[in-house]
């Protein structure tokens, strides 16, 4: 209860800080970057229960960020829907796209799954060529901005920091209950959770919906941000990019894989002269992150305490207490009405 | 050595159980059965099908004919997740806990086929998912203040020492409120100590009405605690009895127990 309750306080803390950053930021194009920070981050945090707490490597995102935006794009632009339902309807073609990949794939071994990820991906990009009169094909589509007053570069950031928190939010409580226990269960040990009666392939399947509809919401802001999209925004490294933020955050944890999110986005962009060479950038740190800190950055603070001061682990001689498991026991439920 | 009659409400019977591994012969028509309140001792030399058995039971493997039932219930064709809702929890020869988490999140997670929440109730936290979320750990905890784990609840699995992996196994097995409890090998690797904790453990386990199969190889302790024993050989049931029968059999002596 004491973790839980800190967890949320350092999600508080978080989100003054980013209510903070319109404050001090220097010029707009540093909101852009906090914008974009916050809307990868909608994606990475419903990937980040499929790939960092359900153990699923999903390296195929990008497809569904890519249906998310052109669906927002051709919804609130082409069509003239009201841009707030166009975002609803990309989130949950997202996550009906996530079922229909989810379904033929989730059941395959790790390694076959993130190739037929990767190859929905790659689908999705030859797909929005070929369906030019709909997506506007290699030329591509505007993506209208949000109505006031979120339609200023201050005013759309606060939006996106909004949803963001709902997602931070609802990621938190999934992973701190039995949901997160039994989606760690697959991770961790497949047979525990079988014989803890976990339906594997149902609970993969709904978390990768999930992340499906937490793309689609993302492309639609993605799209807005960009206020205008082609095929090439959508390349097959952007899904490697939202992988390796979670690598490199760490699996099994929330605040790794955002500041892993945060730190791989804005880095490039504010060291300008990594901008070129943001693709050794990121293979570099992940290097320096598998080989020395696997559990990732989120547990950098943590590890790095431990090596400081260790703290030794006492061992506790167990004590049992039967008369309590006796009562404990008692109250079991078939006794009185047998199976439910 | 039976219990009062009103405790054999539940049992399990399998029946002429054989299991072939592609031209390997594991199990050759062998019967067991299971009966609430009761301990039923398995016994036999390395590879003679014990843990073969008890997978076959919860529903790792399906055998290769024969018919294993609950009660009525035929339970050969079921998922192991289903056998896990009917009530049969397990531990395993090596203990598979999540190394990450803590030993009171280990043991909820045999609260999973109690939960009613569903994914979203959960990520919206309705206060409905809050409450049930809390009386949950309130049985896990108690669980695990019962086995003797009450001073570690928050330590991560993979710092607990072995004997207290093993015990954590037990506890979350029994979150599940099970009927029948199938051990494997849970003796192995435990102290004097903890040897004699898990007697007394598994006699409480008893008492309260649930099943108990005990995959074991440390013999002294099988014969002391189970109501019944069976041994295999080589796949084949050699004999089944109570613990003084079994023990005094010329068979058993001869491939297993030694002169």
């Amino acid at each position: 209860m004491k973790y839980l309750s800190s967890k949320f306080t350092q999600l508080f803390i978080g989100i003054l800080f980013c209510c903070s950053i319109p404050i001090w930021a220097n010029d707009q194009y540093q909101i852009h970057i906090a914008t974009l920070i916050g809307i990868y981050w909608i994606l990475v945090s419903g990937l980040n229960l499929v790939v960092g707490f359900t153990g699923q490597l999903s390296i195929g995102h990008v497809g569904l960020l890519s249906i998310g935006s052109y669906a927002f794009a051709i919804l609130a632009g082409k069509l003239g829907f009201d841009p707030y339902l166009a975002m609803l309807v990309s989130g949950c073609l997202g996550g009906l796209c996530g079922l229909m990949l989810g379904l033929p794939s989730l059941r395959l071994p790790g390694f076959y799954f993130a190739m037929a990820t990767m190859a929905f991906s790659l689908i999705v990009n030859e797909l929005v060529l070929a369906q030019g009169e709909l997506t506007g094909g290699g030329i591509g589509l505007a993506g209208p901005l949000f109505p006031a007053p979120f339609e200023s570069a201050i005013g759309f950031y606060y939006f996106v920091l909004a949803i963001a928190t709902v997602f931070t939010w609802a990621s938190l409580n999934i992973v701190r209950s039995m949901w997160g226990r039994a989606l760690i269960s697959i991770r961790d040990s497949e047979v525990a959770a079988q014989a803890m009666g976990v339906p594997i392939f149902k609970a993969k399947l709904i978390v990768f919906v999930f992340s499906g509809f937490a793309a689609g919401v993302s492309g639609a802001l993605f799209a807005s941000l960009q206020s205008y999209i082609t095929p090439d925004t959508f390349v097959f490294e952007l899904s490697l990019f939202f992988f390796v933020c979670i690598i490199i955050g760490g699996k099994g944890s929330i605040l790794g894989p955002f500041l892993g999110t945060a730190v791989l986005t804005a880095l490039p962009e504010i060291a300008a002269p990594l901008a070129k060479l943001g693709n050794l950038f990121y293979g570099l740190l992940l290097l320096i992150v598998v080989l020395v800190i696997p559990e990732g950055i989120g547990r950098l603070a943590e590890m790095l305490i431990q090596k400081i001061r260790p703290r030794l682990v006492q061992t506790e001689p167990m004590n049992p207490d039967f008369s309590k498991l006796t009562r404990t026991l008692a109250n079991h439920e078939f006794k009185e009405g047998g199976q439910k | 050595m039976s219990t009062t009659p009103s405790s054999f409400e539940w049992e399990i019977s399998a029946r002429d159980i054989s299991k072939k591994f592609g031209g390997l012969t594991a199990l050759d028509s062998v019967s067991l059965s299971l009966r609430a309140g009761e301990v039923h001792g398995l016994i036999g030399p390395n590879g003679s099908g014990k843990t073969t058995m008890l997978n076959l039971l919860c529903g790792f493997y399906a055998p290769s004919s024969g018919q294993i039932l609950m009660n009525s219930q035929d339970l050969t064709s079921l998922t192991i997740q289903e056998r896990a809702f009917l009530g049969l929890g397990r531990t395993f020869q090596k203990p598979r806990l999540l190394p990450t988490l803590s030993a009171l999140d280990n043991a909820l997670l045999g609260a999973w086929i109690q939960t009613q929440s569903g994914f979203l109730a959960t990520a919206f936290s309705l206060p409905f998912v809050r409450k049930e979320e809390e009386k949950l750990a309130e049985l896990a905890k108690e669980t695990l203040q019962g086995v003797g784990l009450g001073s570690v609840l928050n330590r991560p699995a993979n710092l607990l020492d072995h004997g207290q992996q093993r015990f954590l196994e037990i506890a979350r097995a029994l979150v599940m409120k099970p009927k029948f409890l199938l051990l494997d090998e849970p003796a192995g690797g435990l102290t004097g100590n903890e040897i004699l904790l898990l007697r007394d453990l598994i006699k409480v386990i008893k008492a309260s009405g649930i099943g108990v199969l005990l995959v074991e190889h440390h013999t002294d302790f099988v014969f002391r605690i189970c109501d019944r024993v069976t041994t295999f050989n080589v796949g084949k049931m050699i004999k089944h009895g109570t613990p003084n029968e079994v023990r005094t059999d010329a068979e058993v002596i001869r491939v297993y127990l030694g002169a």
